[in-house]
Order: structure tokens, then C-alpha cells, then sequence
């Protein structure tokens, strides 16, 4: 049994390669249909976000075969040539698989450390194969801690509360300022990536309203429009002011367009509600010295990029300790999964007693020469026959100890009944391991002469 | 008996140990250990309150140093109560020390005995000094809130992240936290002072004493009451109002404490 992850990443991929092989959200659970239509696939699951396509599987085979079953599912998916397809992705199993999972929902992969998208897409991923009831016994374990320990780290480490671009210290600084972003206004002066950038987050976040201003109104009513918001008027910024709470400011303007004295009105206008002034702008828009009036908060650029670079030796100490959290966790899923991986128990038991079989037909096949061909193939028959319906209440009880809080141990008690030993540490069984030494039973043979 | 109180320091020592250690040394499994050893103390202490309330027959308010180890209960059940409510494990950096620090001082306090004669005048005395360390435990709360508004502003306007392993809560939190827990405090100074001064006109024939004690208290009224007034009618907040409300309410503990200048 094994568990493959077949995929690839921002890292691995550019992306114009990586938009070629997302899976839409609309046909996601036909995929999955598909996917686990596949023969040796059991049960599937597809995480495609813009950043990664990942493909991960519960099989039955060895990982081999499978890992080419879900290249060609991905570029049948897709429409992509299976050989380029190894340029980019990569494949992994079982421990590595599962300890690659944790890290990624847990945003250890991602491309901003701590960005909380992920965990979402990782819980709709998890959802969508719930829908398609493409996920069972060994996934739907897997996911669920996977999605628990990426929480436990986002709220035991520090990794995401600390912003590492300009446009999340914007928003985490505004958190900090006013409690409840939603019902808020913010108001855009001028144009710029970043400033888009930074709204566009803030509106994520539910910010209530969006204002534009330009000197270009045409340009203002453009970007307003990506908003849903308005585009005011350039000369009549300062009226706006009084009922903005967060003012983004990026303008060409080679002097500053508010001044010192126009805040100290406005805040006495606005009966001293805070007002928070982020001036990306290069030369400044916003006089400095605003920042030193009461319930004014004034941040510029380098004030930004003080906050992410101090940030980021916070997040990158968080990351240490998060990814030694989801190291241990792997390893303890991963020996979950072993313990409780009955195949080999299962087949060990039948060689072990075929092979005992084997051994006293071979004892008594002088006394049974007197049998015709027709009565010995019955004997051969009887005893596979009654080592089968021996075996299969013991059996059908390993197979329910998966269920149990008390699993590890059954499996573990089951063994030594049968007396077959543990799989070496440290490396996988291939499917069918070699049944256990002879144990005190064959020795305690009564019929043994 | 003084072992229940004993034990309650005790734990409100251990208490504000955890709080400091998960903020300095960014234990954060620490947090809750903070709220817990108080409740225990609390109990401890309640304990204590009970049982010399039964060995009196009464309220155990014979002395200031009575008066102050009821509200310092009142204060921790006030840290409790917000915990509980808003997770903010931040005000148990602030609150503990201080209850820690009035504990302390209480022990120096010499043994006033506060007058009471008569049994009206005890229901009177007792009712004042009910309504008044509630007041002071819900101006506690809106101290706190104005300490950590102060400290998030410092940070903000520092262009200084914070760097503590407890979550100071925002800037709008502090406001109104301080805010509603200021909407409840006000009112019940106000009738602590004029209980006070009922009680005073009508046992001690004098309708206002101007002694140091008292002005205090009235002074805590008054800044809060402009405080109030202010953020009323201009919207009046922020930094300054954070550094009045503080003044006031240690103008009020000072009150309390029965400090005479």
C-alpha cells in the first residue's frame, strides 16, 4: 500500500506552464471521478491552486506504475504531453509524501512563508473529494491532520502574523489600528501596482467601501470600477478625508499634497477618530511630521519595508520551529500508517500457513499415496480450504482494529499471535513481505515425532 | 485564617510569573496557566474573606487593609471575567502586578480602624464601600485598557513592531474596552462619593472633609468626568485621554489606599 504524490510547483514550474495544467473548481470533481476510476488508485485527491497542481493518491500497487498512471491522468487531464511533464513534476511517497502535505498546507512551501490562502484551498480540495467520495480510509485521515496541523501551527508559531510584503504590513498594520475592517473606507490617491496591490488585499480582508482619486478622472472611474468602488474628484480630496479611515497614497506629485496643518483640521473634524495615511509615494505625498498628531498614524515606504524586513526574521524563526512541528507529525502519521497498513500483515499470515501447508502435505504425502490423483487434489483442496475459513475471522477482526482507538496494539498482538515479525524501521515493505521466523508454535507441534 | 490568604498571594504571584514568563520569553503555553492559578487564588482568597466575614459577623471591612483585599478580589475577578470574554491574555501583565502591589502596600498600611458605631450607619459605610471597589474594578479594567493603548500606540507611532509573545490587542479594543468599562466606573464612583458624603454629613456633622484623602478622590472624579465629557462632545480620545485616565485612577488607588500627603 502506498500513498504517491505526483504534482508540481511555483519552483518547479514557470507560470505559464503552471496555468496550463490548473484543474478549474467547476470540473474538479469530475477529475477526481476520473482519478479514482483509474485501476490501481483507491483514493484520490486533486490540490490545484496558482501556485502548485498536486495529484495525490492512495494506491494499491507499488510506486512505480502508479506514478505513471498519474502522469498520464494529468496530461490526459490537461491536454499536456506526458514527456514534458517531467521537466517539471516531481514524485513522492509515502513519509515523503505525507511530510511534503503537512508542509504545504502549513504554508511552509508557499511563496510568502505563512500566507493563509493556502489552508483554504488545501480544506476546499478536501472538500471537493469528499463530494466525489474519492477519499476513504487512509486520505481522509491524512487530510484532516494535515489541515489540523497546519492550524496548530498558524496559531502556535508566530509564521503568520508576521507580514513579508509591503501590501500585507499595510493590512496587518490597519488590523492593528482598528478592529473590525469591515464597514471601513479607504480612499486611493494616485495609481501604482502597490497601491492596487494593497487595496486589493485590504478589500479581501472585507474593507466596506473603495474611493479613487486621480488627476486623471477618466483613469479614477477605471480603477474604481475594479473595486466596485467610486472615483471622487482630485481637488476635493481633503472633504473625502473626513470620511475615509485608511488613505493609500502613490501620486507623481513632486511635493507633498497634504499637509501638516490640513490633518490638524481633519482630525478635529472627525472628532478624533483614527485615521491611517500609508504614503508609498517617492517623493513623499504626506508631510511627516502628520504622523506626530494624536489618532494619526502615518507610514511611508521605508516605514513599510522596516516593518517586512523585521518581519521577516520573525517569520523565518517561526518557520524553524513550524517545521520541526510538521517533521514530528509526519513521522507519527507515517508510523500511524505503517502500523496499521494490514496488507502485509495479512499476506505474511497466508504465506506463513501456506507454507505450513506445504510443509506437512510434503510429510504425509507417503502416507497419502495410496489416494488416487482426484482424492489427493481433494486433500490439497480441504487443507487450503480450511486454513482459509480459519483465517477468516481473525482476519475480518485485524481489518476492523483499523477502526480502533487501540489499533497499533491489536495489529501489534495480531502479529505476535502469528508470530511475524515487524517490518524493519526506516524503510517501506514492498507488498508481501516475507512471513516471520518460525515461532514457538512449530516447535510445540504436537504431531511431531 | 491567614494561611487562605497566604495561599491566595501565593497563586497570584505564580499567576503573574506565568503571565510575565509567556510574554517575555514567548511561552505561549504558558498563557493559560495565568488566568487559572489566579481562579485559584481567588478562591483561596474568597475563602479568607468568608471566613473572617463569619468570625465578624459581617462584611470583613474593619481597615482599609480590608477594603483594599476586597477589591484586589474584585480586580482579579475583573481580569477573570474579561479573560474569559476576550482571550486578552495580555491584561494579566497589567492587572496582576498591580493587585500584587496594592496587596503589598496593604500590609504596610497602619490599622485604621474605620468608624463605625451604629447599625444604619454600618449598612451606609458597608454599601459605600461596596459601591466603591466595584467602581474601582471596572476603572481597573479601563486602566489596563489605557496602559495597553499606550503601549500599541507607542509601538505604532514608533514604527516599532511589537515584539512579545502575547497579542496586544488594537488600538479601536483598547478604546472601547477602556470605554465601557469607564461607562460602568464613572457612575459608581460618583455614588461612592456621594455616599461618602451622606454618610459623613449625617455621623460625622461635617458634609465634606478636606482632607487629602478625599480630595483625591474627588480630583479621579473629576478628570473622569471630563474625559467623559470631552470624548462626548469633540470625540476626545487617544493618547492624552489615555494618560488622564491613568493619572485618575492612581489618584483613586492612592484614595483607597487611604494615603494621607
Amino acid at each position: 500500500m502506498s500513498i504517491i504524490l505526483f504534482g508540481l510547483n511555483h519552483r518547479t514550474a514557470p507560470l505559464e506552464v503552471r496555468e496550463r495544467l490548473t484543474f478549474p473548481a467547476a470540473t474538479l470533481e469530475e477529475s477526481l471521478v476520473r482519478l479514482t476510476g483509474l485501476e490501481p488508485v483507491r483514493e484520490g485527491l486533486i490540490l490545484s491552486t496558482c501556485n502548485r497542481t498536486e495529484l495525490l493518491a492512495h494506491t494499491r500497487n507499488g510506486f512505480g506504475d502508479t506514478a505513471e498512471v498519474m502522469r498520464s491522468f494529468l496530461a490526459s487531464e490537461r491536454g499536456f504531453p506526458p514527456e514534458d511533464l517531467d521537466r517539471y513534476c516531481y514524485r513522492m511517497t509515502d513519509r515523503e509524501a505525507i511530510h511534503h502535505l503537512f508542509r504545504v498546507a502549513a504554508s511552509l512551501d508557499s511563496m510568502v512563508l505563512g500566507e493563509a490562502q493556502i489552508l483554504g484551498q488545501v480544506k476546499d480540495a478536501y472538500q471537493a473529494a469528499l463530494k466525489a467520495k474519492s477519499i476513504g480510509t487512509v486520505l481522509d485521515p491524512l487530510l484532516r491532520k494535515a489541515l489540523g496541523v497546519a492550524k496548530k501551527i498558524r496559531t502556535e508559531t508566530g509564521i503568520a502574523r508576521h507580514p513579508v510584503s509591503i501590501s500585507y504590513a499595510a493590512v496587518t498594520l490597519a488590523r492593528t489600528i482598528f478592529e473590525d475592517l469591515s464597514g471601513r473606507k479607504i480612499l486611493l490617491i494616485g495609481a501604482g501596482k502597490m497601491s492596487e496591490l494593497a487595496s486589493r488585499h485590504l478589500v479581501e480582508r472585507g474593507i466596506g467601501s473603495v474611493l479613487v482619486a486621480n488627476r486623471s478622472l477618466p483613469r479614477a472611474v477605471e480603477l474604481a470600477q475594479k473595486f466596485g468602488g467610486e472615483a471622487v474628484q482630485f481637488d476635493r480630496i481633503l472633504e473625502h478625508l473626513e470620511q475615509v479611515d485608511i488613505v493609500i497614497s502613490s501620486t507623481a506629485a513632486p511635493y507633498p499634497i497634504i499637509k501638516y496643518e490640513d490633518v490638524v483640521r481633519l482630525i478635529r473634524a472627525r472628532r478624533n477618530r483614527p485615521i491611517f495615511f500609508i504614503d508609498i509615494a517617492v517623493p513623499r505625498d504626506i508631510e511627516p511630521r502628520v504622523n506626530t498628531i494624536d489618532n494619526v498614524f502615518l507610514y511611508d515606504l521605508d516605514d513599510l519595508m522596516g516593518v517586512v524586513a523585521s518581519s521577516r526574521a520573525e517569520r523565518e524563526g517561526a518557520a524553524r520551529v513550524a517545521e520541526e512541528i510538521v517533521r514530528k507529525e509526519a513521522e507519527a502519521f507515517h508510523a500511524l500508517v505503517r502500523a496499521l497498513d494490514l496488507s502485509p500483515v495479512i499476506v505474511g499470515v497466508r504465506q506463513r500457513l501456506d507454507t505450513i501447508r506445504a510443509g506437512e502435505m510434503e510429510r504425509f504425502r507417503s502416507r497419502l499415496s495410496g489416494l488416487t490423483d482426484e482424492q489427493q487434489r481433494a486433500v490439497e483442496e480441504m487443507t487450503g480450504s480450511l486454513l482459509n475459513k480459519i483465517l477468516h475471522h481473525p482476519i475480518r477482526a485485524l481489518k476492523e482494529s483499523v477502526h480502533h482507538k487501540d489499533g497499533t496494539d491489536r495489529v501489534r498482538f495480531f502479529r505476535e499471535v502469528f508470530g511475524i515479525h515487524e517490518p524493519p524501521a526506516g524503510g517501506d515493505e514492498p507488498a508481501g513481505s516475507a512471513p516471520g521466523t518460525p515461532g514457538r508454535g512449530e516447535n510445540d507441534d504436537p504431531d511431531r515425532s | 485564617m491567614l494561611l487562605l490568604l497566604r495561599i491566595a498571594v501565593g497563586f497570584y504571584v505564580l499567576a503573574a510569573g506565568c503571565a510575565f514568563a509567556a510574554l517575555a520569553l514567548n511561552l505561549r503555553r504558558l498563557v493559560l496557566w495565568a488566568p487559572i492559578l489566579a481562579t485559584v487564588g481567588l478562591l483561596a482568597h474568597v475563602a479568607h474573606l468568608t471566613v473572617e466575614g463569619t468570625h465578624l459577623g459581617g462584611l470583613p471591612l474593619r481597615d482599609y487593609r480590608d477594603v483594599l483585599s476586597l477589591l484586589c478580589a474584585a480586580a482579579i475577578l475583573v481580569y477573570l471575567v474579561s479573560f474569559a470574554r476576550m482571550r486578552l491574555e495580555v491584561l494579566g501583565v497589567i492587572i496582576l502586578p498591580v493587585v500584587l502591589i496594592l496587596i503589598f502596600i496593604s500590609n504596610l498600611l497602619p490599622n485604621d480602624v474605620l468608624p463605625v458605631s451604629r447599625d444604619l450607619e454600618k449598612v451606609l459605610m458597608n454599601f459605600h464601600i461596596f459601591v466603591a471597589v466595584l467602581g474601582a474594578a471596572a476603572l481597573f479594567l479601563t486602566f489596563a485598557a489605557s496602559v495597553l493603548y499606550l503601549v500599541q500606540e507607542y509601538h505604532l507611532k514608533e514604527k516599532r513592531p511589537a515584539r512579545f509573545g502575547l497579542k496586544l490587542p488594537s488600538l479601536e479594543r483598547c478604546d472601547s474596552m477602556g470605554n465601557l468599562s469607564l461607562m460602568w466606573g464613572f457612575p459608581l464612583l460618583t455614588l461612592t462619593i456621594v455616599t461618602g458624603g451622606i454618610w459623613s454629613a449625617n455621623f460625622r456633622s461635617r458634609y465634606w472633609l478636606w482632607e487629602g484623602k478625599e480630595t483625591f478622590a474627588l480630583l479621579a472624579w473629576m478628570i473622569l468626568g471630563i474625559i467623559i465629557t470631552a470624548r462626548l462632545l469633540r470625540g476626545y480620545r487617544g493618547r492624552k485621554a489615555a494618560y488622564l485616565t491613568i493619572i485618575a485612577f492612581t489618584a483613586l488607588i492612592l484614595r483607597m489606599i487611604g494615603v494621607v500627603l
